[in-house]
């Protein structure tokens, strides 16, 4: 009898071990990062209203308590980097590092991001607005998000030659003016020759516990949360019924520091590749 | 077989100095050809630096100026292709025999007769520009452009509609073939071709350029009168283009206060009501003056520096001397200063056929 429960002993323990050895195979993903491989990863920008996913036409209700729809959402997001759990910085190259999205072209919101080296990435790192070095780049520079003509054709004020780093349109009843519309034109990259407001923001989130594993079989999506309530507080409350406007002004600062601050990192999907 | 064709009334000597090196192919002039624009179109346009000019600000190398080049640029820019309904072009505010401004029109008029607020600038020399429009928005020349297409008063067109047109047109795909090796119509190729124009338009042969190259002496009045420009207003009007391309607040009464000038670009109040100090060549012929036009003569501008400047927080310093506002000139003073203003006048350029609507 003794035997016979050593055997099943041994029998379940050599079970489990090979179960637990291939379990933690296919959820760490063991296979080490080759450097000399690349891959892809995707940053996912979903816009929601706090607890709420965000809809064009759909009320919500700012912190001054005023209820609003939107009918435009778009941002530029640009210099992108990732860092790896060992601290490497792997930053994208900045000609192709110029995002548009636009919550009314749904395939905007996933940044695809390709021939990223294999790693485990714990964080990242971007732009929201358009860099001033870019800013002042000759026409053969401004290509795909940044094209005049193209992607960022509403995104550019010719007059004031520069990118509108953010722009929200939308109404609300609380603004009690002939149109109770509400207009964010935010932008301004500090200025040519002469110093002027200076809108562009940096991120930077960190993925948590779970690396984005970018193999060149696995394209992990980050899922990044844009809560477009913190537009409106933060650093400072908005109230659309006192100003309804923020354009190419000192008070844009106020909307652009809001802003900042909407992104959180979510969750992210390490799938195979071949699923995106 | 070619052969060089000089402006008319130059000497061999002076073709090197010339801005366009005109080269015709003899074979289009003896093959019958009844179109005389076609006979008369350039094989070969030249950017070329007059020797009393200073290196350009434009980077030539990143947009080379080809005669195919110039000639769609110059298409552009006279055809209304470019505004919302067709009726405005480039040209039609920026007219070549006022320097490329509007002539008597103190503000300049866009589509549906909708005024603008500012009075149109000369165009010229622009490749030495660094900052466009008289509040200095635009820091780039291809980017220029953008800005009359796209305001509200005055084209009222969108570069994405503009660039469709000009795809959809029977005339363009081609022009834009021979002048970058493909039909493919971007936007890049589309300003650069307009830039291509506008650099060309070099005005360096007024008497006073000649004067300075030693082909040309000044009469003892225009003598005079450059003595009184030189110690009463190169401070501002300085150097080859009689502008140190700086924004001023030249004490002009406040007629629209939307118009803030200089601070609308950079949200400055010390920028308010400043204004591009604007070049003076060609200054006879681009009238009415200062950047809401108000003033129909240069006798009108000179009895403003005279005894019109208005005192304000941001009035430019060199206009109040102690108690004095201005710069004091006596009626012969005024006189003989626009004699010397005279000789800014440029006729090679103001008639020049290469940069006429065709």
């Amino acid at each position: 009898m003794k035997q016979l429960f050593l055997s099943y002993t041994l029998r379940a323990l050599i079970v489990a071990t090979v179960f637990s050895f291939f379990s933690s195979c296919s959820d760490d993903h063991t296979t080490a990062p080759d450097a000399t491989k690349t891959g892809s990863i995707i940053l996912e920008f979903d816009n929601v209203a706090g607890d709420d996913e965000f809809t064009f036409n759909k009320e919500y209700t700012n912190a001054a308590g005023e209820k609003f729809t939107t009918t435009i959402l778009k941002y530029y997001i640009s210099n992108i980097s990732l860092v790896t759990t060992s601290g490497t910085v792997y930053t994208v190259p900045q000609d192709i590092s110029y995002f548009l999205v636009d919550e009314s072209v749904p395939t905007s919101t996933k940044v695809k991001l390709s021939n990223i080296p294999e790693g485990d990435y714990k964080e990242v790192r971007y732009t929201v607005g358009v860099d001033s070095v870019r800013s002042t780049m000759p026409i053969e520079k401004r290509q795909g998000a940044l094209d005049m003509s193209g992607q960022g054709k509403d995104m550019y004020w010719e007059w004031n030659s520069g990118y509108i780093f953010f722009k929200m349109e939308g109404s609300s009843p609380a603004i009690n003016e002939v149109e109770n519309n509400f207009r964010f034109h935010i932008g301004g990259f500090g200025g040519y020759s002469a110093q002027t407001i200076n809108n562009i923001k940096t991120v930077t989130l960190s993925m948590g516990t779970t690396p984005a594993t970018v193999r060149s079989d696995i394209a992990p999506e980050v899922h990044i949360l844009a809560d477009i309530l913190r537009v409106f507080s933060g650093n400072r409350t908005i109230e659309l019924a006192k100003n309804p406007s923020y354009m190419f002004s000192r008070s844009s600062v106020d909307i652009a520091n809001n802003y900042m601050n909407m992104f959180s990192f979510d969750h992210v999907h390490n799938d195979a590749a071949h699923s995106h | 077989m070619k052969f060089i064709r000089p402006f008319r009334c130059m000497t061999a000597q002076k073709i090197l100095r010339l801005s366009f090196i005109i080269i015709i192919p003899f074979a289009l002039l003896s093959c019958g050809e009844t179109d005389t624009a076609i006979n008369q179109e350039p094989e070969k346009i030249e950017f070329i630096i007059p020797s009393n000019f200073p290196a350009p600000v434009y980077n030539i190398s990143r947009n080379p100026i080809t005669t195919d080049g110039f000639i769609l640029g110059r298409t552009l820019f006279y055809d209304g292709i470019l505004s919302r309904d067709g009726t405005i072009s480039c040209g039609t505010c920026h007219q070549q025999s006022a320097a490329f401004a509007h002539a008597a029109h103190d503000l300049s008029h866009g589509i549906d007769d909708q005024l603008t607020l500012r009075n149109t600038p000369a165009l010229h020399n622009l490749a030495w520009q660094k900052e466009f429009f008289w509040d200095g928005g635009v820091g780039d020349l291809d980017l220029f452009a953008i800005n009359p297409i796209q305001a509200h008063n005055e084209m009222d067109e969108t570069l994405p509609n503009v660039l469709n047109k000009l795809r959809q047109s029977a005339k363009y795909p081609p022009l834009f073939k021979k002048a970058f090796g493909s039909d493919s119509i971007t936007l890049e190729r589309f300003l650069k071709a307009l830039s291509q124009f506008q650099l060309m338009c070099i005005s360096s042969n007024s008497k006073f350029d000649k004067y300075q190259r030693g082909e040309a002496s000044l009469t003892a009045e225009e003598m005079q009168g450059k003595t009184l420009f030189d110690n009463k207003c190169t401070s501002c009007h300085k150097g080859t283009f009689f502008t140190d391309l700086s924004y001023r607040n030249n004490g002009l009464t406040i007629r629209n206060k939307a118009d803030s000038g200089r601070a609308k670009i950079t949200l400055n109040s010390d920028h308010l009501y400043q204004f591009k100090v604007p070049s003076l060549r060609n200054i006879t012929e681009t009238a009415p003056y200062m950047h809401d036009g108000r003033f129909s003569s240069l006798e009108k501008v000179l009895d403003h520096y005279d005894k019109g400047v208005k005192d304000s927080p941001t009035l430019d310093p060199l206009l109040r001397q102690g108690t004095i506002l201005g710069i004091p000139l006596t009626a012969e003073e005024k006189r003989l200063i626009i004699v010397f203003l005279a000789t800014l006048k440029d006729d090679t350029f103001l008639r020049n056929r290469l940069l006429s609507q065709q």
